[in-house]
């Protein structure tokens, strides 16, 4: 087992890939502590995104319908037995929930009795696939309530319809959950495809963190996946999309029965005009942009907010392979202006040295403030596997080297011009 | 973790002293009564008091003052509980271990600031921010049916009971907004300083000594003295059930019932109820759940939660367009099967498996633990351990003995549909 300082916070991880390939991260409270909470995270690098790909076992490329691996995330919780996964974890007072993003499906417990047997259970329901023609049957009509909830959420069908208008080829164009119609195309058969395709040992991972052993969970994992008789599988081929720079539609307006404009925008980016090609040190910076130019500490909030132009905003950045796309989100009360204001401050981007490394400060007090989390450790963990496929162990050294000379290089790179922009109004009339 | 409570007669520290966090958590609670017009101003407050002070002139500066302080965390909440309103206010900081010597003292000094140095002239707050906090609260009070989970709880309250205080809308009231000035909101602040209560929490790993002096010297409360009230709502009178029904434009139904708890005890309502509310409703192995969702695909969302204080049970979820109805029959019956009797002992001890794992959960966060010692200072419920002892020793038949105490008051159903309903 690889033992791993995590520099400055005193913390140790452990870090073990079994023979059958499933990587296992641990990391533990100190001893002294009392918490008796445990977290398990196991995941499985498949997720919405992931929906064209040689099935197992074939050699021609496949297309699956939209939301399957969702889907396939639900159905997962049924045994042959009929005790589901859920009715399981309540007989320790556990808590157990799963988690489909567009990479990764992950399953989640969390408790502070009967480890072991939780553990066990845990690796034993998410590699025992029980489907039948009824259980799927009645999960669509589960689902569908879930994709009415959302429907329901006008901030939700901003984003539904955005993400449709800046991708053309790439997956995230379509919500995770799919659509009713592609939902309800989903069958049975599908969906094994889809779980031997990608649930082995070889293409997941298990994080598990708070009150626990790291060499009894790594003894519990080999027994539990021993019985299970669990083989690696080297070779899975998924279909890879090169995205156009330039977006479907610039411009969408939608009629619903909303109070205030909700805005949704996208400036589309290409990744090969950054000057860092290290992702890890890319997204710290440009996490640092969103923070000071669009954080409660930025001029541009201040003004936005005593010039009411927007009640609630939201900046950031989105990763879709080879392209980055800047997000905006906002409530509008004066949509005209809001967007004229944005481009003009896109346009001119600045950041001050002192202002940079004030935040860096706050990053690195955050970083030692986690580390009293075991759930967001392992959170942190797992996002560090689902975006980089390995753990970052020095975020603290990542963000002391942090400089102004590199951060304007990143700001000079970019393009705001690939632009898509999604108005939801009451009144088409109101603000043109 | 030691615990230490003292009375300085306007108001009571109660330190908290544990070396489980880096950081030292600090929670100011002030309460009184709940009074509906009320409402609308303290959050007005709240959200006023957040954007700076004398000290800090702007959100910015604010914002870079708690930056330079190791990113100091200051957040404010409001809520009801039973009889009271609510406002805690609080900080959280790396201890000065992790930092530099005196930078929880100068976190202290911005909260204190915030509290009692707001931007103030001539008696009345400052006029641009009032605009700002006008502007965005009058939006959010207008944009609430957007939000329908919400919305329908809101209208599902007031149909089961107008103007009683279990309906009090905890966002507050356009029509109280529109009365509310930058003068007599001051006027309102002032009253809240001199006569709430106040209980002032810290927790970390403090000295007991040094601590309640550096409480003492900063913040200087002097509240006049008052008479407590109880916490606890009078139960609602009991009525023939009623049905509900709104229409809005929308994908899904969103179901509310609340249900009446007819004179129950103090025991059953700390104990036997929250393992009725389990099974009923608490979580995924429920009934509500496993029933309503799990064999009926009526729903994704579905759930129960017990307001203990105000005497009643809500039960909420999103139901399939049209089939309300079908929800509602299903849970009908499970409510008359609970009331009967038929509840298998394999479901009373998850819900206290459920339970115990919620009481060693508390200390994975200073704010829970904060909160469990605030409600035995507020409701003089026992303490975590007691707590412990008492619910593994519920028995079936007092859980049955509550079933039969518990009514539906309240059907209300916003009802999906293609067109925009009257809203």
């Amino acid at each position: 087992m690889e033992k791993i300082e995590l520099k400055n916070v005193d913390k140790t991880i452990y870090r073990e890939v079994l023979d059958n390939g499933l990587e296992i991260i641990i990391i533990p409270n100190e001893k002294i502590s009392k918490k008796k909470n445990y977290y398990l995270n196991y995941g499985t690098y498949y997720g919405a995104a992931i929906n064209e790909f040689i099935p197992k076992g074939k050699t021609k490329m496949t297309s699956f319908p939209k939301g399957i691996a969702h889907f396939l995330e639900h159905k997962m919780f049924e045994t042959e037995s009929g005790e589901t996964a859920f009715e399981f974890y309540a007989k320790s007072g556990s808590y157990v929930n799963a988690f489909t993003s567009y990479k990764t499906t992950c399953y989640v417990v969390t408790g502070n009795k009967k480890l072991k047997e939780n553990l066990e259970y845990l690796l034993t329901f998410v590699n025992r696939p029980y489907f039948t023609k009824e259980n799927v049957i009645k999960e669509q009509g589960i689902i569908s309530e879930e994709a009415a909830m959302n429907d329901d959420i006008p901030d939700y069908v901003a984003f539904k319809t955005i993400s449709k208008n800046l991708y053309k080829l790439s997956p995230y164009n379509t919500p995770i959950l799919g659509t009713i119609d592609s939902i309800k195309s989903i069958t049975k058969e599908d969906l094994y495809t889809c779980y031997n395709t990608f649930y082995h040992p070889s293409n997941m991972f298990l994080v598990v963190g708070g009150a626990v052993d790291p060499d009894e969970i790594i003894k519990i994992t080999i027994d539990t996946l021993t019985r299970l008789n669990l083989e690696p599988d080297n070779c899975i081929k998924v279909k890879h999309y090169k995205e156009p720079l330039k977006v479907v539609k610039e411009y969408e307006e939608l009629m619903l029965p909303v109070k205030t404009d909700k805005l949704a925008l996208g400036f589309k980016m290409d990744r090969a005009n950054f000057p860092i090609k290290n992702k890890v040190i890319l997204n710290l910076y440009l996490n640092m942009i969103t923070s000071l130019c669009f954080g409660a500490s930025s001029n541009f909030r201040e003004m936005i907010r005593k010039r009411h132009l927007v009640n609630r905003s939201g900046y950031y950045f989105q990763d879709v392979d080879n392209i980055i796309t800047f997000m905006v989100e906002a409530d509008s009360l004066n949509t005209p202006v809001y967007l004229k204001e944005l481009e003009n401050y896109l346009a001119n981007l600045k950041i001050e040295e002192e202002d940079l490394e004030r935040l860096k400060k706050v990053w690195v007090s955050s970083e030692v403030i986690k580390t009293d989390y075991a759930d967001s450790i392992v959170d942190a963990v797992v996002d560090d596997l689902i975006n980089y496929h390995k753990v970052i162990t020095n975020y603290i050294d990542l963000i002391k080297n942090m400089n102004i000379t590199t951060m304007n290089k990143v700001l000079k790179s970019l393009d705001f011009s690939n632009k898509a922009v999604v108005k939801i109004t009451n009144n088409s009339l109101q603000n043109d | 973790m030691d615990y230490v409570k003292k009375e300085l007669g306007a108001y009571n520290i109660h330190i908290i002293k544990t070396k489980l966090y880096k950081t030292i958590t600090v929670k100011i609670f002030f309460r009184e009564e709940s009074l509906k017009e009320n409402i609308t101003k303290r959050n007005f407050l709240s959200r006023i008091m957040m954007l700076g002070s004398n000290d800090y002139k702007s959100k910015v500066d604010l914002t870079k003052a708690e930056q330079d302080l190791y990113a100091v965390n200051i957040s404010g909440t409001n809520r009801r509980i039973g009889n009271y309103l609510d406002t805690g206010l609080s900080l959280k900081v790396l201890n000065d271990k992790y930092t530099e010597k005196g930078n929880f003292e100068k976190s202290l000094d911005l909260l204190n600031s915030l509290i009692f140095n707001p931007k103030v002239t001539n008696e009345s707050f400052d006029e641009e921010d009032f605009n700002t906090v006008y502007e965005e609260y009058k939006t959010d009070l207008n944009s609430l049916v957007e939000d329908k989970m919400t919305y329908a709880l809101i209208k599902g309250l007031e149909a089961t009971a107008p103007n009683n205080v279990i309906s009090y809308r905890g966002i507050g009231y356009i029509e109280d907004l529109e009365k509310i000035t930058k003068e007599n909101l001051y006027t309102y602040y002032n009253h809240i300083i001199k006569h709430d209560f106040v209980d002032i929490f810290v927790l970390g790993d403090v000295d007991e000594e040094e601590i309640t002096n550096v409480i003492r010297n900063k913040f200087k409360i002097n509240t006049y003295k008052k008479q407590p009230i109880k916490a606890l709502v009078t139960p609602l009178k009991i009525t023939k059930s009623k049905i509900v029904k709104e229409n809005i434009k929308a994908e899904q139904d969103n179901l509310v019932i609340t249900l009446n708890l007819n004179n129950l005890t103090d025991y059953e309502r700390n104990y036997p109820l929250s393992l009725y509310n389990a099974i009923l409703g608490g979580g995924t192995e429920s009934l509500l759940f496993s029933e309503v969702r799990e064999k009926n695909s009526l729903a994704y969302t579905i759930s129960s939660s017990p307001n203990k204080l105000d005497n009643l049970i809500i039960i909420r979820g999103g139901i399939t367009k049209g089939k309300s109805m079908e929800a509602v029959n299903i849970i009908k019956k499970i409510l008359k099967d609970l009331a009967s009797g038929k509840i298998d002992d394999d479901k009373v001890n998850k819900a206290k498996e459920y339970y115990t794992s919620a009481i060693d959960d508390i200390i994975e966060s200073p704010f829970q633990i904060i909160e469990s010692y605030y409600m035995i200072e507020l409701l003089g419920v026992d303490d975590i351990e007691t707590k412990r002892k008492k619910m593994l020793k519920v028995t079936k038949d007092e859980i049955i003995s509550v079933a039969k105490k518990i009514k539906i008051n309240t059907v209300y159903i916003l009802e999906g549909s293609d067109n925009n309903g009257e809203n």
